[in-house]
This record gives C-alpha cells, sequence and structure tokens, in this order.
C-alpha cells in the first residue's frame, strides 16, 4: 500500500510498537527526499531492504526505478516496501510504507508445515507441497507478530491466511479478491420489497452483484436507444457510468431492482437445483440491460421499437463488446399508457423485468444457447421456447414456493392477455396448443415456436402435477408438486445434454426420458409420469 | 438462639442470628484483634446467565444469544476483624474468585439475497474469564468457648467483577449463503461494581496465644448488570455465592 499525494513524512499509527512511517517525497521536498534518500541506501547497507525489482522507465529512458521491501532478522515485513525513482544517480522521488520499533523474536516455533497443516484444516485446500511464507505482521492493535502466510482458493472462498508462527493462532485472514459487496433493499416492478445485491462504490450503490460468482450486473441505458444498440451491437462497451445504480439504500426503480434480482435468483435456481454455473455452466459474465427507451415516447416510436425495446424482453446471445450475450427488458407502457387488442381489450403494459418468470425464461435461452443451441426454428424453436417457459415457471417456483403458478408472464399486463402470456397448465385457455396434434405449421412466428412451445411445456406440466389433457382426454399420474424437483432435472438433463440442435418433439420425448431413467432408473415414478405425459400431448 | 439488632449501617437494620451451643458456657472474646487467611471452594450464586446481542446484517436483526456457566473454583481469602465492645467487633475481608469457561453461542444471521430467510448460526467459545473481587465489611459478634472461637458476621459486600463477554459472533458463510459456519466470537472484557452483601460463620481453634486454624463459610451476592455494545440493557449475572474454605488465624 502506497500513499500517495501530498508529501508528508511521518504518518504514524497510533499504536504504541508498530510504528509506520509514510513516504510520499518529491522534488518539492528536496531536503526530507534527501535525508530518506540516505536512510533507504543505510537500511540497504545494513540488509534491512532487499532489492526486488530495478528496471528502466520505458516512458522516459534516463529514469530508473527500484522496489525494495523491508526485512527485519531477514524476515519481509508484510505491506512495507519503497519504490525509489533515480535519474542518472540521482533520487527524484520515494514513495513506500516503513515500519520501526519492531522488535519480536524472529525464530519461529512452528514448521511451515505445521502452519501449512492449520491452513489447510482452515480452507480445506491441501496446499502441499507448497510451504507458507514467513512474515513480520504489523497488527492493527499495535505490535508486530511472527507469522507464515500463505493463501488457499476454493470453490467457495479464496482467502489469505497470516499464522502466528509462535502458537499457530490466526492472526489475519482477508478475502484474496476484494470484495465490497453490499445489500439494499428496493422495491420491484410491482411495489414489493426485496433485497439487492449491489457494489458499494464512491458513495453510491451499482448493479454489480458481488456476492454470486459470476459477473452480474445490471446496466440503465436511462432511455438512450441509441446508446443501447450501440452497446448491444458491440459498437460500445457498457461502464461503470451506466449500471444502474442509486446512492440510497432504498432503490426505487422497480424495473433495475426486478431486473438485477431476478437475474441473481435465476442464477441461483440453475446452481442450487442443478449445479450449474451460469449461462455456460463456467460462470459466464451475465449482462442484463433496463430503460433501453424512455416512456413518453412510446407514441412515437416504430412498430419495430415498440415491438422490440417496450413490449417485449429478449437475450440475445452473442450481443456486446465480447460477444457473450445480453438480456434486454423492455420498458413497458406504464400505468397511464393503454394498449388494445383486436378485439377491443384494453391494458396497460409493466416493465418486463417486473415477472420472474420472463427474465428467467430469457435467460434460460441463454442457457441453451451453450448448452444444446437450439434453433430458432419450427419444432427445435418450439423446443427451445418450451424450455424457457418450463424453467421460467420453475424459478418462479423457486423463488415464490407454493405461491409460484404455470402462468408465464402474468404480471405483465393489468389483465391477461391470449398471446402476451402462456399457460403450460392449460394451453387452450389462452389460445396455444396442448397437443401435437392441433400444432401450427406456418411459417409464422419462425414456424410458430412460440405458439407451438405449449405441447411440451404442457408436457412438463403434466409429468409433475398430472392431469388429463384436453385434447386426447388421456390421463397423467405426475410426479406431485413436492416432486417437482424430479421434473426439473429430467427436463433440464434432456433438453441440455441429450437433444442436439435441430431436435424435434419426437426426440424431445425420448431425450427425457432417457434422462429419467438416468437419473431415477428405468420404471420408476418419474419415467412413467414423463412418458405418459408425453404420449398425453401426442408427442410419440 | 439470639437474635441481635445491630445498629444501622448506611440506613439498612442487619439481623445477625448467633447460634449458641445450649448448656454450655461461653467466655468473653479477649483478642484485640485477629487476622484471617482462607482458602477454599467457591460455590457462585448463579451457575448460568445468558446475554443477547444484536446488529444489523443484511438489513435485517441479527441476534446472538450466548449462554454462560460459572463452574465452581478456588477462592482466596484475607480479612482483619477488631474487637470494639464486649464480644462485638467490625471487620472486613476481601476475597478472590477466578474462573474460566466456555460459552454457547446460538443466534440468526439474516440472508443477504431474502427477507425472513434467517440462517442459524450454533457454536462454542474459547474460555469466557469471570473475575470476582469481593470486599466484606463485617460486623461480627463472637464467642469463645477455651481455644475455640465462633463468629457471626454480616454485612455490605462491594463486588468488583470483571467478566468476559461475547460482543459478537464471528461466522463465515459462502455462495449461495444457506448456511453459516461459527468460527469464534469477539469478546469484550467488561466491568461493573455493585454493592450487595454477605453474611459468614468463622469456627477457630487457637493452636497458642496468636495462631490459630480455622474454618469459613460464608454468603454473598449482588446482581450485577455489565455494560455491552449491542445489548438494550446490558448483560444481568448473580455475583456472590457460598464461599467453604479454612486457613490460618493470627491473635493480637
Amino acid at each position: 500500500m502506497l500513499v500517495l499525494g501530498a508529501a508528508v513524512v511521518g504518518s504514524r499509527r497510533p499504536a504504541a510498537q508498530a510504528r509506520l512511517t509514510s513516504l510520499a517525497l518529491g522534488p518539492d521536498r528536496v531536503d526530507a527526499l534527501r535525508e530518506w534518500d540516505a536512510r533507504v541506501d543505510e537500511m540497504s547497507r545494513a540488509g534491512d531492504l532487499e532489492l526486488r525489482d530495478e528496471h528502466q522507465d520505458t516512458i522516459l529512458p534516463a529514469r530508473r526505478h527500484e522496489r525494495m521491501r523491508q526485512l527485519y532478522h531477514g524476515i519481509p515485513v508484510w505491506g512495507a516496501d519503497v519504490a525509489r525513482q533515480t535519474e542518472r544517480g540521482v533520487t527524484i522521488s520515494l514513495f513506500g510504507q516503513l515500519y520501526d520499533g519492531i522488535a519480536i523474536d524472529s525464530e519461529p516455533k512452528l514448521l511451515p508445515e505445521d502452519a501449512r497443516d492449520i491452513i489447510t484444516q482452515l480452507s480445506g485446500v491441501d496446499l502441499s507441497p507448497r510451504l507458507p511464507q514467513l512474515f513480520v505482521l504489523p497488527l492493527d492493535g499495535g505490535g508486530y507478530a511472527l507469522t507464515y502466510r500463505d493463501q488457499a482458493i476454493s470453490a467457495t472462498d479464496a482467502s489469505v491466511f497470516f499464522i502466528d508462527a509462535m502458537d499457530g493462532s490466526v492472526r489475519l485472514r482477508y478475502n484474496l479478491f476484494e470484495n465490497q459487496s453490499a445489500v439494499v433493499q428496493g422495491n420491484g416492478v410491482l411495489g414489493d420489497l426485496k433485497k439487492v445485491s449491489v457494489h458499494a462504490i464512491a458513495g453510491t450503490f451499482t448493479a454489480d452483484d458481488q456476492l454470486r460468482p459470476p459477473s452480474l450486473s445490471t446496466y440503465d441505458m436511462r432511455g438512450s436507444l441509441a446508446a443501447a444498440l450501440n452497446a448491444l451491437n458491440g459498437v460500445t462497451s457498457l461502464t461503470t457510468a451506466n449500471l444502474a445504480q442509486d446512492p440510497s439504500t432504498t432503490w426505487t426503480d422497480g424495473g433495475n431492482v426486478d431486473a438485477h434480482t431476478y437475474e441473481g435468483f435465476t442464477y441461483d435456481f440453475y446452481f442450487k437445483k442443478f449445479g450449474r454455473r451460469g449461462l455456460d455452466n463456467r460462470n459466464t459474465r451475465i449482462v442484463g440491460m433496463t430503460h433501453p427507451v424512455r416512456p413518453q415516447d412510446i407514441f412515437t416510436a416504430s412498430a419495430s421499437t415498440l415491438g422490440l425495446f417496450y413490449l417485449n424482453a429478449f437475450y440475445c446471445d452473442d450481443c456486446g463488446r465480447d460477444g457473450l450475450g445480453m438480456m434486454v427488458y423492455g420498458e413497458g407502457g406504464g400505468p397511464a399508457t393503454f394498449v388494445y387488442t383486436p378485439t377491443g381489450t384494453r391494458f396497460t403494459v409493466r416493465n418486463f423485468a417486473g415477472s420472474v418468470d420472463v427474465v428467467a425464461h430469457e435467460l434460460t435461452h441463454g442457457v441453451t444457447a451453450f448448452s444444446s443451441n437450439l434453433l430458432g426454428l419450427n419444432e427445435a424453436g418450439a423446443l427451445n421456447e418450451a424450455f424457457s417457459d418450463m424453467m421460467g415457471s420453475s424459478v418462479e417456483f423457486y423463488v415464490k414456493g407454493t405461491g409460484g403458478n404455470y402462468l408465464m408472464g402474468e404480471n405483465l399486463t393489468s389483465t391477461i392477455i391470449p398471446g402476451f402470456q402462456r399457460s403450460l397448465q392449460d394451453p387452450l385457455s389462452l389460445g396455444t396448443p396442448d397437443n401435437y396434434a392441433i400444432r401450427l405449421t406456418d411459417a409464422s412466428d419462425n414456424g410458430e415456436v412460440h405458439t407451438n412451445s405449449t405441447i411440451a411445456s404442457h408436457a412438463f406440466y403434466l409429468a409433475i402435477e398430472g392431469g388429463t389433457n384436453r385434447t386426447s382426454k388421456l390421463a397423467v399420474t405426475g410426479v406431485g408438486a413436492a416432486n417437482r424437483e424430479q421434473i426439473e432435472k429430467t427436463f433440464y438433463r434432456g433438453f441440455t445434454q441429450l437433444l442436439p440442435s435441430n431436435a424435434t418433439f419426437s426426440m424431445a420425448r425420448a431425450a427425457t426420458i432417457q434422462a429419467a431413467r438416468d437419473l431415477y432408473g428405468a420404471g420408476s415414478n418419474v419415467e412413467r409420469a414423463v412418458t405418459q405425459a408425453w404420449t398425453a400431448v401426442g408427442v410419440n | 438462639m439470639r437474635v441481635l439488632a445491630c445498629p444501622p449501617k448506611g440506613g439498612r437494620y442487619l439481623l445477625v442470628a448467633l447460634l449458641a451451643f445450649p448448656g454450655v458456657a461461653h467466655a468473653q472474646w479477649t483478642d484485640g484483634a485477629r487476622v484471617s487467611i482462607n482458602a477454599g471452594i467457591q460455590q457462585p450464586a448463579s451457575t448460568t446467565f445468558a446475554g443477547t446481542t444484536a446488529k444489523t446484517v443484511n438489513l435485517e436483526t441479527a441476534a446472538i444469544d450466548t449462554s454462560y456457566s460459572v463452574p465452581h473454583s478456588q477462592f482466596f481469602d484475607g480479612g482483619v476483624l477488631v474487637r470494639v465492645k464486649g464480644g462485638f467487633g467490625v471487620g472486613a475481608s476481601v476475597s478472590m474468585f477466578t474462573k474460566s469457561a466456555a460459552a454457547s453461542v446460538s443466534g440468526t444471521i439474516p440472508h443477504p439475497f431474502f427477507f425472513n430467510t434467517p440462517r442459524t448460526l450454533s457454536g462454542t467459545t474459547s474460555p469466557l474469564e469471570r473475575s470476582e473481587t469481593g470486599i466484606h465489611a463485617q460486623a461480627a459478634y463472637v464467642a469463645s468457648f477455651r481455644r475455640v472461637d465462633v463468629a457471626i458476621a454480616g454485612g455490605p459486600t462491594f463486588f468488583r467483577v470483571s467478566q468476559d463477554l461475547v460482543a459478537d459472533a464471528t461466522y463465515t458463510d459462502a455462495y449461495p449463503y444457506d448456511a453459516v459456519t461459527f468460527t469464534g466470537a469477539t469478546v469484550s472484557k467488561v466491568s461493573a461494581t455493585k454493592v450487595g452483601f454477605n453474611v459468614s460463620g468463622d469456627v477457630s481453634v487457637k493452636l497458642s496465644t496468636h495462631v490459630g486454624v480455622g474454618g469459613l463459610i460464608r454468603f454473598s451476592r449482588a446482581t450485577v448488570d455489565f455494560p455491552l455494545t449491542g445489548t438494550a440493557s446490558g448483560v444481568s449475572a448473580d455475583v456472590g455465592g457460598v464461599q467453604a474454605g479454612g486457613g490460618i488465624r493470627f491473635y493480637f
């Protein structure tokens, strides 16, 4: 740690023993610079400073730079080092921190192996054959301790340990990766209060989740469609300034609150249910984009802008400068903007981030893109949409418990609108097919991928809850809501591990039955429920 | 049995019950003063007490409940008793008691992602020290039976108590943060003073004119409120207890 800025000599800790001197000396403090330059030389000769690095300045060729670390009886003092800049042998600047008043026994009572064993026990990480290094640790409360230092990185933690070399106690443990996580609260689109995992930075909180393993960020485009398009197309990069943010610990922008929170819940669902680490199972970053347009522009927006950025949410799997995908949440129309169906039904549309099943649905397209990569056309496209609906509904149950349902996007509008929402439980009630025999075969919507999706998603519903298919009249014995996870795992396995990209409904049936056998055995209740469900929806 | 009403001290009356030995005549206490040094076992007034601290974690209240125990242990005591008139005297003694015992910690830590989804915490601390010093002011009556003195005494006790208290619990958690693991406790050593009372009985046998041996039993008690950050009204504990021991006596 270097203290930069004002030229200060003698910034000291209040502790009685551990005395810290901070150096930030330049030509403007030439007397102090000369004095400390001589002292540094003296310390080097006495072996209290060790040269760690010396190199030529790459920008100012006449300049050289030295880095020295402080030693006590040959043992490095943690956090104590000096950087000296010279030109033709004349010192130009000195920056660094040095400790004095060190008077401790420098002979450790513990062997490095003992300290390593302690760290292994604390972290669960086998560090052999590496051995921790001795350091003199300045203590916060004053004084110093002879310690062994090493770091241990596990799947869930990355910590640096300082083990007292005399008694084996933990003198200091800190996270290897700087983490200024914070939790604020916010009201979602529906006004519900929830916790939001954010990043505390420079007096504000940004929608940059520091608690979950992947980078999970939500960017507020503040109504700039041009900026949104540039970011989606990779023309520009999104920066910290674009992050949704609020200096208050109570956030009031419902779209930002819900987008950021529901992205996190979706990540949690996949991790806790399937052990999956994010969209690509390698914790690829998750980026959400809110407010791509201004609510007041809705009346002048083109039809395509209206359909894409107001009344829609989508996952673009190769958007962004890095091509790793982005979520975009449509702005909706707000409470004062009415939308009319062709039959004259009037309704309002909320921000699309406000529906957890919709957020999960869209992010699941990312999961699909990184796994089976189901095409967006015809039956493969319908299976793609169906899988997103299945997982969207499952995430809603994960978040809301028994308060979840099989209606997709019910929170988006002021009244349920066929075509806007889909029902996994009773597709016909919202105008989509519940059986392969009545599927649509026209070319609209890439082969009616959204409409036909309910054939497969209804099979998912029947395998869980059981019931009778309205078209075939065939009954299914489901595994029961209490065993929902069995069907979730079965369909997840079938759709992400077994299906090819150009899958058909028939393949989906075979793949999920195989997944049921893999997970629960041939002849299991799960296999029976899945088989019955596909048969009931007319897929053989 | 004779019941004596001693002069008021500090606005209080102290009743001293003297068990006389029926049919055994006793002589006047004639020593000017005596010094006693004792060691023995103290059974604390309360062997358990509890405290709760609270703080805000993840926007909700995290509560840490600690159950402390105070086992019996050795005490050391020294005092002087000066005869005032007849068998009556006044004196003071100082007793010290120190014992360490682990405490049980339990609590709830709010979840970082969800409201009303606390994670439970439990563990045991390293030994926590209780240290009591009691200054026992006494009014006494001493009856002598040849070489045997029987003393009954009582009065206020000025307690000075220090106690290691759990101010916070440390824990680790990791994604998905559904559980926490207790790693230790942040301990504060706090001190408090309180005035209580003591009553005691002492039987001593003179081995020579100036030296003897004797036994002591004393009961003292007060309720102390330890100040502790994170609590509404501190942590309350009974101090003192029954002290039983013996030692040497010097007569003057």
